[in-house]
């Protein structure tokens, strides 16, 4: 498990990085030979999706979102263990939902035949590798809830 | 059921969800899905869950909060922080309160490289409270400074928090950056002046170090350079015309980590570290926008929006007296909540109602970024604080926030400055 998140964690950084380097590129070439990389604008936006919805499902197992804490802090260590199996079930019910209706529409693409502006590359598999994100979070979340219920009838 | 009932019960719900400790963004993303269906029907709702995730990551104005994070990460990492730490030391350190009140200059010299309130609490408490305890300084009032010092991370340009107000609101958002100067200079004085007030009725909670020579001040200098470089490259490059905001984030980060390779600061496994870090940083915001997005179509088809716009302009009390419900009422949401989850779930209701009230927009996100800020390091839910006592648990959450005391005090000041005299924020944005 601990192999497969990381590898999740690894592609999903380097997504992240391009991000970062395709603006970058974009802007020099624009500010220095006053030319624009074809979809670089696009490009960038799909990689951050892709990095984004599979960071979110590190940021799931790793118990890592924002949470209001407030009356977990008032509890017995007993009331803060159901608390995080109750918290992280319902996460992993509604990331389901998502990731379902999510890859629906990424196959939808696939059929409209959404393709990115100057070089007409579809954008359909971009978006299921996107939603696969989702699939996998909501997927780390149920292994998370596992955890915490073996965890607390330790 | 009618609209407002739903709108009621929805509130209610979302309450209840957060307080059993579901993530804030599903959380609103749960309510939001819920009572749309009631209203609406399932497949509309369905539909949401469709559309709001894709749209939400694959927007590019919404990068600059990424890339500006990645930048503060890099910045952290390459220990740039150190060396703001280590000059404004060798100037002010000799004089009573010297180490807090370098603390506090670093954090503001940390906050022009990067755009995080948390960020920045949580770097200098590395660098600088290891070296204030050294010297003997209260743990409280230290981690306090720094705590406060940290909520200049996002008054002070590049902020992520100004980016966001700006792209909820749909404000220019380099003029907001430009808004945030003064404010956040406002800070530095006043924070500065309430440690050399502790420092001079407790001396003993924060001893001066011996003077350190002028060659070695001067010496000092030259290690800010790669700050001044980023600062100059980045925001000279928004203002000069050559990148947008957008465009500078990604160059910053960009820019960041190449100063840190060519200094031997960062290699390939702290660069993967770096991004991971500003990735899962990210990943937990982008949870929450997507959340409240799906939240707002909520609030949208439930009208609440303008219902409770209509209440309140419709309420007796005038135009500052509506501004001052409005601050109080965010006063104790950033005591309870993270402030990106305050802006997504307020400003749509409140923004409209402040440029009805002919407040101006430049001005009311200096004044929300403002009052986030205090709640940065307010009881009970200051995240400054809980990120400080992550990294030093030997300090306690109660001795942080004895110490962070004055400087909310002194925050709350600064607020009613800001909101009696707006030509402060919006005197660099007019004459631009």
């Amino acid at each position: 498990m601990e192999r497969f998140r990381r590898t999740i964690e690894v592609v999903s950084a380097l997504f992240f990085g391009l991000v970062a380097v395709i603006t970058l590129a974009a802007a020099t070439s624009r500010v220095t030979f006053s030319l624009g990389l074809p979809d670089a604008y696009e490009f960038a936006c799909l990689a951050q999706g892709i990095a984004i919805l599979w960071g979110i499902s590190i940021a799931t197992y790793d118990g890592k979102h924002v949470t209001v804490d407030l009356l977990y802090e008032k509890l017995s260590r007993r009331g803060r263990a159901w608390m995080d199996i109750v918290a992280a079930l319902v996460t992993a019910i509604f990331l389901g939902l998502l990731a379902w209706m999510t890859m629906l529409r990424g196959i939808e693409s696939l059929s409209s035949g959404l393709t990115t502006n100057e070089l007409r590359i579809p954008i359909g598999p971009f978006w299921i590798l996107g939603g696969a994100g989702l699939v996998a979070a909501s997927l780390l979340g149920a292994v998370r809830v596992f955890n915490l219920v073996a965890e607390a009838r330790k | 059921m009618t609209s407002y009932a739903v709108a009621v019960g929805g509130f209610v719900a979302l309450i209840l969800l957060m307080l059993v400790r579901i993530p804030i963004g599903f959380a609103m993303g749960i309510v939001g899905v819920v009572g749309f269906g009631m209203i609406v029907g399932l497949a509309p709702a369905m539909q949401l869950l469709a559309q709001v995730p894709l749209t939400v990551v694959t927007d590019y104005t919404l990068s600059i909060i990424p890339m500006f994070i990645l930048m503060g990460v890099f910045a952290s990492r390459s220990g740039l922080s150190g060396e703001l730490f280590a000059a404004a030391r060798a100037w002010v350190g000799h004089i009573p309160g010297g180490l807090a009140l370098a603390s506090l200059f670093s954090c503001a010299g940390f906050a022009a490289i990067n755009g995080s309130s948390i960020a920045t609490a949580a770097t200098m408490t590395r660098v600088a409270l290891p070296e204030m305890e050294k010297a003997n300084y209260n743990s409280g009032l230290a981690t306090g400074v720094i705590a406060a010092g940290g909520t200049l991370g996002i008054m002070i340009p590049p902020s992520a928090a100004l980016a966001l107000y700006g792209i909820i609101t749909e404000q220019d958002i380099s003029k907001l950056f430009m808004a945030g100067v003064l404010p956040g200079l406002l800070g530095v004085l006043l924070y500065g002046l309430a440690i050399r007030i502790i420092a001079a009725y407790r001396p003993e909670s924060m001893p001066a170090e011996p003077p350190v020579p002028l060659r070695e001040r001067l010496a000092s200098l030259k290690d800010i350079w790669a700050v001044l470089i980023l600062f100059v490259f980045v925001i000279g490059g928004i203002y000069g015309g050559f990148f947008t905001v957008t465009e500078a984030s990604g160059v910053g980060a960009v820019g960041t980590w190449f100063i840190g390779m060519v200094r031997r600061r960062l290699d390939l496994r702290k660069t993967m570290t770096c991004l991971v870090e500003a990735l899962q940083t990210t990943a937990a915001i982008f949870a929450i926008i997507i959340g409240a997005m799906i939240f707002g179509y909520f609030l949208t088809i439930t009208q609440t929006t303008q219902n409770i716009n209509a209440w309140l302009v419709a309420l007796p009390i005038g135009a500052y007296g509506i501004l001052f419900l409005i601050i109080l009422m965010y006063l104790i949401l950033g005591a309870l909540m993270d402030e990106i989850a305050i802006a997504l779930l307020t400003l749509p209701i409140v923004f409209p109602v402040i440029v009805g009230l002919g407040f101006d927009p430049i001005w009311f996100g200096v004044i929300f970024v403002m009052v986030c800020t205090i709640g940065m390091i307010a009881p009970p839910v200051g995240m400054n604080v809980f990120v400080i006592n992550s990294i030093a648990p030997h300090v306690s959450l109660g001795r942080i926030y004895k110490g962070v005391a004055p400087f909310i005090a002194v925050d709350l000041f600064r607020l009613a400055i800001l909101v009696a005299f707006p030509i402060i924020s919006l005197l660099i944005p007019n004459s631009m």
